[in-house]
């Protein structure tokens, strides 16, 4: 310092300074909102003390568990932040893939098709499992033609961020041939299994495919009210309930589905006792894929599992077309 | 011993008075009066006369007390005092107020402008004294938080630097962000 002379924010010390940013910059937002100010924030901003905070901090044990090793030369933390919030690593011998959220830097992970029990999945007549190539993973579930609809899959969270609203998405798409799911019949669950602890949550009835006559957003025209109403009372499967799993907290097996056929046609959210909502409608993902929210759940510490459930019980006509992806755990945001 | 005097000099040649137990507030004086170096007068040729008062008035509040900003970083609750076994609720009380009392001194303590506070920190730094840095870390941080790039540049009187080409790509940083954001 020059006796006289001013001081400017640039004279300081480089430790005060990445101590300054570094009690501003909470998320990787911030830190980019920063570099823009000019040049010298920018070298601050960009340094490896203020990004290696937003990775997490069992970041080396999910890249031990990636099937490629292109992730060791990077030339700074903020240039591998950014690469893990663009480019799915595939992880677990690729069940999984791992990504960053962008605004939080909490992690996200997709599990693919493969991993979700599909009844009547191993029949070729039903289900197929194809390769494609916008896919993350090496197969994909198209639905060929099957009159059941109906998955379940129990995720651990121990790896997901904790203290975390996460929100789970079905990622799929559907060919132009598709049929049989343009119904507001589809119902999903997903709960945490904590012995009800918390709240139980609610069944989400939503539609996979836009039907021809109308958008999404769009009201339902008189006419389709009235014959999907006549429609649905052919199929008089919705009192039906599941023996077993009724009142126990658990998820019926595939077993139990042949063994009580009627389960097929009972609603998620009466043998779970649940309110059932009307869901939201698929989105267009940006990726050629579709996603829609199958539900959310709160991950404290990473202790319990979450379930999560997909069926249609209108299981007398015909359904075709869709091709699953996968299911991806996000982070909610504004939360 | 709390009677000794250190004679310190800044940058300008004007010499100050400080008692050891507050000089010892700051590691580099420290070190130099435990090491033995005595010699009179310490020269500190990065702090000028101006600020050095102001120094010296930190270390007297919190010269031989080194606990107590650590105190207000936890709440004021020492936490080591609940596992003693003569746990003293009147000492609790009077701890508090005591706590309470610095805060509002160093309130008024940190009010002053810009230019103050990068010498303050220079010095802070220059003297490691962990406190007074974390204090005017913590006030530079507060005026940069919550601002948009363009309060910041006014707020610090800076001039984006950034090439026409640098500052096409700064925008498009920025518009990437808000946009992430505002589709949130």
């Amino acid at each position: 310092m020059e006796q006289g002379g001013t001081t400017d924010l640039f004279d300081l010390p480089e430790c005060c300074i990445v101590d300054i940013l570094s009690r501003i910059c909470t998320s990787p937002r911030d830190a980019c909102r920063l570099s823009v100010v000019s040049s010298f924030f920018r070298s601050a901003a960009d340094s490896d003390s203020i990004w290696e905070r937003f990775l997490p901090f069992d970041m080396q044990l999910i890249l031990s568990s990636s099937v490629s090793h292109s992730l060791l030369n990077f030339s700074s933390k903020k240039e591998q932040f950014l690469h893990l919030c663009d480019n799915p690593l595939l992880i677990d011998n690729g069940t999984k893939t791992f990504t960053l959220e962008k605004c939080s830097g909490k992690k996200c992970f997709m599990i693919r098709a493969k991993e979700l029990c599909i009844v009547w999945g191993d029949r070729p007549m039903d289900w197929n499992w194809p390769s494609l190539p916008e896919s993350r993973f090496s197969e994909v579930a198209e639905l060929v033609d099957s009159c059941l609809l109906d998955f379940h899959y129990k995720t651990e969270t121990r790896l997901l961020s904790p203290n975390t609203t996460y929100v789970v998405y079905l990622v799929f798409k559907l060919t132009a041939l598709a049929y049989g799911l343009e119904n507001e019949s589809v119902q999903i669950l997903v709960k945490l299994a904590d012995g009800g602890r918390s709240e139980q949550g609610v069944v989400r009835r939503v539609r996979l495919q836009r039907s021809v006559e109308r958008k999404w957003e769009g009201e339902l025209p008189e006419e389709t009210k009235v014959s999907k109403r006549r429609w649905r009372s052919k199929f008089p499967f919705r009192g039906w309930r599941l023996p077993l799993s009724r009142q126990e907290d658990r998820v019926p097996t595939i077993l139990e589905y042949i063994r009580y056929p009627s389960s097929w046609g009972t609603t998620l959210s009466r043998s779970w006792g649940v309110p059932m909502v009307t869901g939201s409608n698929p989105k267009e993902r940006g990726d050629g894929w579709m996603e829609i929210e199958m539900g959310e759940f709160f991950n404290e510490r990473g202790e319990y599992g979450v379930d999560i459930i997909l069926m249609d019980p209108t299981t007398g006509h015909g359904k075709s077309g869709l091709i699953i992806q996968g299911m991806e755990l996000r982070p909610k945001v504004n939360q | 011993m709390s009677s000794t005097k250190i004679f310190l000099k800044s940058s300008d040649d004007k010499t100050f008075e400080i008692d050891e137990t507050a000089a010892r507030a700051s590691e580099t004086l420290k070190n130099i009066i435990d090491g033995g170096c005595l010699d009179g007068v310490i020269p500190l040729p990065n702090v000028s006369s101006n600020i050095l008062p102001k120094v010296i008035e930190y270390c007297k509040k919190h010269g031989g007390d080194n606990g107590s900003s650590k105190k207000i970083a936890n709440g004021g609750v020492d936490k080591d005092k609940e596992i003693l076994p003569d746990y003293d609720e009147e000492e609790d009380k009077r701890e508090k107020v005591r706590v309470d009392e610095l805060k509002k001194w160093e309130e008024e303590y940190m009010d002053f402008d810009q230019q103050v506070l990068y010498d303050l920190m220079l010095a802070a730094n220059y003297l490691h004294i962990k406190g007074l840095l974390d204090l005017t870390v913590e006030k530079a941080a507060s005026m940069i938080r919550g601002r948009t790039p363009d309060q910041i540049r006014e707020n610090f009187n800076i001039n984006s630097d950034f090439t026409p080409e640098e500052e096409e790509e700064m925008i498009l940083i920025e518009d990437e962000w808000d946009d992430e954001w505002a589709f949130d």
